[in-house]
């Protein structure tokens, strides 16, 4: 069953087969999800959003041609529903996440005495890297996903942001300063306190 | 090459997207530089931190979640989605039908309004007679199309007392001329300073290591302006700064038009600002090579209503002539300080000039420093942008046929209601007419009338 090729799931799929989707679900869940996390941050949005992705192109499957693959489409699809709904929230300014991030890093960077095994201050670190990432401003992070998670060219972002290749470059240049410096700063941070608790 | 311009270029260069030219300068620039090469070793370990982030499992129901709703409903959103991702849900789902009847409902409003307006203006110009102004200036406003008329309306208004600025320093040319007197004040001093230094060369060297920090620099100095005082007349440094204040329809329209506006100029956007409330407010600091400068501002001007611009221009011809020759100097001066230390005959001597030689390489860093921000400011002009939506709240696209319906029917009824106001006011101006011929013609039947009784007689 699992070894069905992807064509031959959506040539299922698209007559109508909706078990032959949710293979092809399982198989592409967690990079689209994952996609979405780094966009939202919290694993609620990221469902939805994720979510979202898939149902989109459930009802345009009759329409996928096979140019590209399946998964270039869904991880296209899911950048622009993540891109769509940040750029929504920043307009409508609902609790903005960058502020929620924000303040969870402040009530979180406080106290910290936890074992500092190495695991544990992988996983942790990948936590503080999204949180580092969630605190930029969702223009930046927006570029930053899409060129350092998803590797989309320069070009490809200009398209999917509908901007110039030139405020590709700047923005970007800008959203990785940003947080090369916040990283650094969280980085020297959680190095003192290593020292600090041995 | 500055360290501030590598850096813009780090991130591509990162990627490299780089083109030969310029991929060669970053290169040579981080052979030199220990700041940029630290720079870039950070950028990169962030964006091998960011490649490095591993998958994230989706949570445990996500699957069964995501199928329940295509089960569901193939088609339309499922539920807890629609609340989320609303404008999507509302377009694609329930919004269909009402829609639909809304426009009809507004395409029937619409084609009324434009019958009444028709009728209202053949009546206007059938009335017209001997009417006054006020009336005529009503009429033309109505004439134009009612989604041009709201904006220009306000704007015409409004732009009589804006307090719309402009002003271009004038004081070019003065400073230019004011810089001419320093230097010819210098030249006079330079003349003195460099028999001055005639007179030192004869001394031994000994002592001339202590005289040459006071003397050499601003002999040379003096020299090093009237040298450049030829050059200075061909290429002229100006600053130039511009502040302006815009007001938008639409912010989110703006700012995406702004960015490509400034790339197009090559310009950047050094530092920006955005408050994204309910009236969305932000600042910009956009820096664009001087010669695209004019350009770019009238270009940014057409992106909405400019409520307050100033120009202006300062010529740093003169201090940036002066940095330069002081830096020449310096040089010298450090040249002619290693020379005095290879032939230093005690430590003590060595150690002073030692001394002297580290305070020489600290100005000649600073001096740099300086230069390389005037060069900076004196390549890239500066605009400051404030920008303020429009306080009017945006005409949503659903609602804005009938909104636009209402207002077309508010301006209906103040047009019915100057109808019938002109009608009264006509009626009052033939009423006279009216008496004088229904006089005249009742008497002539009567006349006729009587007449012919009599003659029936």
């Amino acid at each position: 069953m699992n070894q069905k090729s992807d064509s031959v799931l959506v040539d299922l799929a698209r007559r109508g087969d909706i078990d032959a989707f949710e293979q092809l679900i399982a198989r592409y869940e967690s990079r689209v999800f994952t996609i979405a996390y780094r966009y939202t941050g919290n694993y609620a949005d990221a469902s939805d959003l994720a979510q979202e992705a898939f149902i989109r192109v459930y009802r345009s499957i009759s329409s996928f041609r096979g140019d590209s693959s399946l998964l270039t489409w869904l991880t296209r699809v899911v950048t622009n529903v993540c891109k769509d709904e940040l750029r929504r929230r920043a307009k409508q300014k609902i609790v903005s996440i960058e502020e929620m991030a924000e303040k969870g890093q402040v009530s979180e960077a406080e106290p910290r005495q936890k074992p500092l095994e190495e695991e544990v201050l992988a996983k942790e670190w990948q936590e503080e890297v999204q949180q580092i990432l969630g605190s930029l401003t969702h223009e930046h992070r927006v570029v930053i996903v899409m060129r350092d998670v998803q590797g989309y060219s320069y070009e490809e972002i200009a398209g999917f942001l509908e901007c110039s290749l030139g405020t590709v470059k700047s923005r970007l240049n800008r959203a990785r300063q940003i947080l090369k410096n916040k990283l650094l700063t969280r980085n020297e941070l959680l190095i003192g306190q290593v020292g600090h608790g041995h | 090459m500055q360290c501030s311009e590598i850096r813009e270029m780090l991130s591509l260069y990162l990627d490299d997207v780089l083109d030969q030219k310029d991929r060669a300068k970053v290169e040579g620039h981080l052979k030199t530089c220990g700041t940029c090469r630290q720079e870039l070793e950070d950028l990169q370990e962030t964006v091998r931190l960011i490649r490095s982030l591993g998958e994230v499992a989706p949570p445990e129901n996500f699957r069964k979640e995501l199928m329940s709703k295509l089960r569901e409903a193939p088609v339309p959103v499922g539920k807890s989605l629609k609340s989320r991702i609303a404008p999507i849900g509302s377009w694609l789902s329930g919004g269909w039908r009402s829609g639909t009847w809304r426009y009809a409902a507004a395409a029937v409003i619409i084609v009324g309004i434009g019958i009444g307006a028709g009728i209202y203006q053949l009546n206007q110009t059938n009335l017209l007679i001997g009417q006054s102004s006020e009336l005529a200036r009503n009429n033309e406003l109505y004439n134009t199309d009612n989604s041009s008329n709201k904006m220009a309306a306000p704007a015409r208004d409004e732009f009589g007392d804006s307090s719309l600025t402009y002003r271009i320093n004038k004081d070019i040319p003065e400073e230019a001329s004011n810089s001419d007197k320093i230097a010819a004040t210098k030249r006079g001093v330079g003349k003195a300073s460099e028999a001055n230094q005639a007179g030192d060369t004869g001394v031994s060297d000994e002592s001339a290591a202590a005289a040459l920090p006071e003397a050499a620099p601003e002999g040379i100095t003096v020299q090093g302006i009237v040298e450049n005082k030829v050059k200075e007349k061909s290429v002229q440094k100006i600053v130039k700064e511009a502040n302006l204040g815009l007001e938008v329809e639409n912010y989110q329209n703006f700012s995406s038009k702004l960015l490509a506006v400034t790339e197009q100029y090559d310009g950047y956007i050094e530092n920006s600002s955005e408050n994204l409330n309910s009236e969305a407010s932000a600042s910009f600091i956009i820096r664009v090579p001087n010669e695209q400068f004019p350009k770019l501002i009238a270009d940014l001007e057409k992106l909405g209503k400019v409520t307050t611009k100033q120009v202006s221009g300062k010529d740093v011809t003169g201090e940036f002539v002066d940095a330069e020759s002081r830096l020449r100097n310096y040089r010298a001066q450090e040249l002619r300080l290693l020379g005095l230390i290879e032939k230093a005959e005690n430590l003590s001597e060595v150690v002073t000039l030692e001394n002297e030689l580290s305070r020489v390489r600290g100005e000649i860093e600073t001096l740099q420093g300086r230069l390389n921000v005037l060069e900076d400011t004196v390549v890239y002009s500066t605009i400051r942008l404030d920008v303020i939506q429009a306080s009017k709240p945006e005409v949503t696209p659903p609602e804005g046929t009938v909104g636009k319906a209402i207002s077309n029917f508010k301006e209906s009824c103040i047009a019915l209601i100057n109808f019938i106001g002109n009608i009264v006011t006509f009626t009052g101006w033939i009423l006279p007419w009216v008496l004088f011929i229904g006089a005249t013609g009742g008497s002539v039947v009567y006349y006729r009338r009587t007449k012919q009784k009599r003659d029936d007689k």
